[in-house]
């Protein structure tokens, strides 16, 4: 038990101070310095940013639920968009006690090559020249987060960006509702995403043959019938500066055709609100967008950790009864979130002016990914919740077939402008599809990540 | 969404079969299946005064009264012009003279020299097509009802089955060509390779009439089911193995088949009017084929194919968006008969990707889908009606038949002459033999002769000569090669008169297939740029060079043209944001030039004939090249809940094709589509030097309605 040595605001006004100083995480003691030496970080802030009563002056405790009656008196640890969807919507949100265990907020494999880089005090830079992730000698990072304590808006994205998945492979069954504003089911999709780093891996080594790139993703749409056999590939360079390369297998074209890479802000199937530039907040290399700036840092609720649901059939998180746009969901508490600003600099087109992302510390992950319109007003939110899928008795395993998978839960992208809702979850199957936390990686490259493979995947 | 209904048949089968009547192995295949499908209406409204120019009742004169003169054959006018040293066989003049007056009430006496400018007298009649073939007056120009469905099981992590069917049904709700209606003209209608002439959306089949030309496809005249995929695939490593029935679609100009070349295409249905964007994903003929494909390296991919050769499948005649005039019987198709069913097709595509730029290289040994066409014999058993029927059948009844005696020695050899030897024992039999044979609604005077022919790109004059001098037969029955155009005129309607006051000539015509060697060569290219108007525009230039093509000759000679054919196209694809409000629009801009043929393969030189007016008609000298482009794309809204979609394509020596269209994505599993395509052959030059200018009838509205499950 901590010793309350301050006043109940002392952590904000350090927190506001670090900000201006750009100093890293951590209230009482450096992040970093705290993670290297547990898992257990708590020590590292003050109890009363871990605690929603003390945030909340006594008005909320874990268990209860915001509503749109209650709100007001928590707006303050909400992001603009989740209060907004509260308020307006009608979104319930569940109040849950914060983790304090940060092995369990990580891929078991990733915080390993975190920590083993972090003690040692192996952290990355960034090139003074490109901006790339380089270690201190220059070379391509390993795995792991390549700044555990980010002190720049740029570091935070670079730990986003650099490997979204958390693990050398990733191959998601994800379903997808997409709502009209009066809460319809218009479309619902089922599609498979597939991450395979080429860099950044756990072993620190490049997957062979591939030392330029950072990454290969594909998705590839298994219904509805009308996109049924659509497949996209991004080759993604190492160098954050160059866009990726996109070729598509169009249903229509029945063949594989190469795509302009700058097509990062369209809807890719009917009815849904997300784009590729979205997705794990950091959709796009981060050096194609600028002028980064952390905003503020402060403790927050997000979905940062929980909203498990391996125990129900194919995974599927509770439809809220009130709205059925909104999943049933739950926050908590993270003792500090960065709050980090950027636009779209390489994108003179881009239809959106900036970016706002709520980074928890204590992972570098994202909760909230808030993007805005040309007049900067709200646009949409891509809202990710994460955790370790793990309920009870009952665990997925993860990257090693072992330790039990960490990974996100659902995605909901709401769009202010339209009211319109893309529902996802990450699914233990779809249509024809199944998700694999372990799987060959050599047979996702082959299946998944060449031209050849979104090929074999296409309409016949 | 995925649907496991209806497939209960599967279930009793597997369960049935003793070596997988396992329950878990029965799970195993049921979870690992997929199947989806979706439901279609398709609708085509008119909005046009114009119809298929090339159907019944919509011929060029259809309302149109043309006096018909018949003319002395130069048999008996300029026998030596005919055959060296000729002279005309009393008897036979005799015996044609006294048909004329027998049906004239006067003599005509011995007719005075002139190559098919000597008129008989007295024979003439007045023709208008009209009178026995209404033009139809359709509101529709198609409908047709669809339920697709595709099945995808997946046995291993290697192997899996993919099927898709297609079952199409057209209810025929159109202003029918009724061929009761005139089969008391001529004899009604016989030969060609139709069974009956009952109007047939759907059957192709080969000259027997027997076998489908698709072998997995049934299909009646209402109504067809085929399979479109039927294919097992094994992947394993950065190979992927695909055996079945399926399509290969190569190249990256859209819609320009440069280097697109594994498969025919099928016209049936829409032609080439459905939906621009959709391109020829629903008219590829499938193959049943060995496919692999294989990631050579990271950055080259190899494309390998063998299949069986299947043709392209061509609309039937009278349906709605039949491209050969119904004054032919439809093409008998020698696929059987010559052997092409066992022929194999082969070829490989490597194409490479290094980023913004790449390269590719195709090569097909294969034989041309399109095939080529030529006149062939009717096999008709019919001789000609009318007074010119009766004037020309005294005549070669007149002649020594083969069967009688001291015909070889009078007729054999050096002996023979057109005016005393008969080839055959009948005129029946000699028009058996011959090209042309008496029947309804077939070509009935030269007017509509060179306006249909120059509309096809067939060079009418030639065509003309072709069939005589290809067809000892047509010679036998008093053809005479005509030198000029107006001896052609005068030939023509004196043969026309042979199918009765109300009929004319309908002519056969083969398709036969020729090998081919094509070789490919591509490259692309992504722009960088500062100017967002330049940047990131994908550039392609693809260039397929055919040496000794084989074309169809446009005067229907039995010897084809032969020539090398190069074909190369330019493409330029940007998404560019007009608004920040709306997500990218795309836009693609294609040109494509080929030195001997036209976009659907008909060599250039049977271009520039006559239009719609054969009244004077004109030989086609051809034009040089053809030269199209094509602005196209689309414009999603928001969400994509709306599209926007356009297509222009434009040949240059003057004809537009515009299709405007609009996607509604309402969800639920419904599409709604709405085009309309405008046709305009006549833009400027010459309407036979275009080829839009051949569907330029189809200005229509177009609905698509779609429900997936």
């Amino acid at each position: 038990m901590h010793i309350r040595k301050y006043d109940i605001d002392y952590g904000r006004r350090k927190l506001l101070q670090n900000t201006a100083m750009g100093a890293g995480a951590g209230v009482l003691m450096p992040y970093g310095m705290a993670m290297a030496q547990d898992t257990d970080v708590q020590k590292a802030w003050p109890d009363e940013l871990w605690s929603v009563e003390a945030q909340t002056k006594g008005k909320f405790k874990p268990g209860d639920m915001i509503t749109k009656d209650n709100v007001e008196d928590i707006k303050h640890l909400l992001d603009d968009s989740a209060y907004l969807q509260i308020k307006e919507e009608g979104r319930e949100i569940r109040i849950k006690a914060p983790e304090r265990d940060i092995s369990k907020m990580f891929n078991a494999g990733y915080y390993e090559a975190t920590m083993n880089n972090l003690k040692p005090g192996n952290e990355a830079k960034l090139d003074s020249e490109t901006g790339n992730v380089v270690t201190q000698s220059g070379k391509p990072y390993g795995g792991g987060l390549p700044f555990p304590n980010p002190k720049t808006g740029q570091e935070t994205w670079a730990n986003l960006a650099m490997s979204w998945g958390r693990a050398d492979a990733n191959c998601y069954a994800i379903q997808q509702w997409d709502f009209n504003g009066d809460g319809k089911l218009e479309f619902r999709y089922d599609f498979q995403w597939v991450e395979l780093q080429m860099q950044g891996r756990l072993d620190g080594k490049a997957y062979p043959g591939h030392e330029n790139e950072i990454r290969r993703q594909s998705v590839y749409f298994a219904s509805s019938q009308d996109v049924r056999g659509t497949a996209f590939l991004s080759n993604w360079p190492y160098d954050q500066r160059k866009i990726p390369e996109l070729y598509g297998y169009l249903p229509q074209f029945r063949r594989v055709r190469q795509f302009p890479a700058n097509q990062r802000f369209e809807p890719l199937i009917p009815g849904s609100t997300w784009f590729l530039t979205d997705p794990w907040g950091a959709g796009d290399p981060y050096l194609t967008w600028g002028n980064y700036k952390i905003i503020e840092r402060k403790p927050m609720l997000g979905a940062w950790n929980g909203n498990v649901n391996i125990d129900r059939e194919n995974w599927e998180p509770v439809e809220q009864a009130s709205n059925n746009k909104f999943w049933e969901t739950e926050y908590e508490m993270t003792p500090e979130c960065i709050v980090v600003e950027c636009e779209p600099t390489a994108f003179p087109r881009s239809p959106i002016s900036k970016k706002r992302v709520y980074v928890d510390t204590r992972n570098s992950q994202v909760c909230a990914a808030v993007r805005y319109d040309k007049q900067g007003k709200l646009w949409a939110n891509f809202e990710m919740a994460f955790a370790q899928f793990k309920k009870g008795d009952q665990m997925v395993p993860g990257w090693n077939g072992k330790d039990p998978a960490w990974s996100w839960t659902y995605v909901m992208i709401y769009d202010h402008q339209s009211k319109r809702q893309s529902r996802t979850h990450n699914a233990e199957r779809g249509t024809g599809i199944e998700g694999r936390f372990a799987a060959d990686q050599d047979w996702l490259y082959e299946t998944y990540c060449t031209q050849g493979a979104i090929q074999a995947l296409g309409t016949v | 969404m995925t649907s496991k209904l209806g497939t209960f048949g599967l279930a009793a089968a597997l369960a049935a079969t003793p070596a997988i009547s396992s329950a878990g192995i029965f799970k195993e295949l049921w979870d690992s299946t997929v199947f989806q499908g979706i439901l279609r209406t398709d609708v085509a409204i008119r909005t046009s005064n114009t119809q298929n120019f090339y159907n019944q009742g919509n011929q060029p004169y259809s309302d149109t009264e043309i006096t018909r003169q018949a003319y002395f054959p130069p048999a008996f006018t300029d026998p030596g012009t005919i055959v060296p040293g000729g002279v005309v066989d009393p008897g036979a003049l005799a015996a044609l003279t006294g048909a004329i007056a027998g049906i004239t009430g006067q003599d005509p006496g011995t007719p005075s020299p002139g190559y098919w400018t000597t008129p008989i007298p007295g024979v003439m009649d007045q023709f208008r097509r009209s009178d026995s073939v209404p033009r139809p007056d359709d509101d529709l120009n198609y409908l047709q009802f669809r339920l697709e469905g595709t099945m995808t099981t997946r046995f291993t992590r290697n192997w899996k089955l993919d099927v898709r069917m297609r079952a199409l049904y057209d209810p025929g709700w159109y202003d029918e060509f009724e061929t009761d209606s005139v089969n008391d003209i001529a004899g009604g209608f016989t030969g060609g390779q139709a069974p009956d002439y009952d109007v047939n959306y759907f059957e192709a089949k080969g000259r027997d009439g027997d076998k489908n030309l698709n072998p997995l496809e049934i299909a009646g005249e209402h109504y067809m089911i085929d399979l479109p995929t039927f294919q097992v695939e094994y992947k394993s490593g950065d190979l992927t193995l695909r055996m079945g029935n399926q399509t290969i679609a190569w190249g990256s100009s859209i819609f320009f088949r440069t280097l697109d070349i594994p498969n025919g295409l099928d016209f049936r249905r829409h032609l080439i009017l459905d939906r621009a964007i959709e391109e020829f994903s629903d008219k590829r003929v499938p193959a049943l084929s060995v496919r692999a494909t294989y990631q050579l390296t990271n950055n080259i991919l190899g494309d390998f194919f063998v299949k069986k050769f299947q043709p392209s499948i061509l609309p039937n005649p009278n349906t709605p968006y039949n491209v050969i005039p119904t004054g032919f019987n439809k093409p008998f198709d020698n696929y059987y008969e010559g052997g092409y069913d066992t022929e194999l097709d082969a070829g490989f595509r490597i194409k490479a990707d290094y980023g913004t730029w790449g390269w590719q290289a195709v090569y097909a040994h294969r034989y041309n889908p399109l095939g080529v066409i030529r006149w062939t014999k009717s096999g008709v058993n019919k001789g000609l009606y009318g007074p010119v029927g009766e004037i020309v059948t005294a005549a070669y009844e007149a002649k020594l038949s083969p069967s009688e005696p001291g015909y070889d020695a009078l007729c054999g050899g050096d002996n023979y002459s057109p005016t005393t030897c008969a080839l055959y024992d009948t005129i029946d039999e000699a028009f058996a033999n011959a090209p042309i044979a008496a029947g309804p609604t077939g070509a009935a005077t030269s007017q509509d002769w060179f306006a249909v022919a120059g509309g096809v790109r067939v060079n009418g004059f030639e065509a003309l000569n072709n069939a005589i001098l290809d067809f000892p037969a047509m010679q036998d029955i008093y053809g005479a090669e005509a030198f000029n155009l107006e001896q052609a005129r005068n030939e023509l309607d004196t043969f026309f008169q042979g199918g009765g006051p109300m009929g004319g000539l309908r002519g056969n015509i083969e398709r036969d297939y020729e090998r081919e060697d094509v070789f490919g060569l591509g490259g692309s290219y992504v722009t960088s740029s500062e100017n967002t108007w330049l940047d990131s525009i994908i550039l392609n230039l693809e260039v397929q060079y055919t040496p000794d093509r084989v074309f169809t000759d446009p005067g229907l000679s039995k010897d084809y043209l032969t020539a090398d054919e190069t074909i190369a196209s330019f493409v330029a694809e940007k998404w560019t944001r007009w608004s920040a409000a709306y997500p990218a629009a795309y836009l693609v801009f294609q040109y494509q030039y080929r030195s001997e043929s036209d976009l659907v393969g008909l060599h250039l030189s049977g271009y520039s004939g006559n239009d719609e007016d054969g009244s004077d008609p004109t030989i086609p000298d051809g034009i040089g090249s053809s030269n199209y482009f094509v602005f196209a794309g689309f414009q999603p809204t928001p969400n994509r809940r709306f599209v926007i979609e356009w297509a222009a394509l434009y040949d240059i020596k003057g004809g537009l094709l515009i299709q405007p269209g609009l996607q509604y994505n309402p969800g639920g599993g419904k599409v709604v589509e709405v085009l309309y395509n405008y046709v305009d052959g006549d833009l400027h030059g010459e309407p036979t030097e275009n080829v839009v200018r051949r569907i330029d009838f189809a200005d229509e509205l177009v609905f698509r309605f779609t429900y997936q499950f």
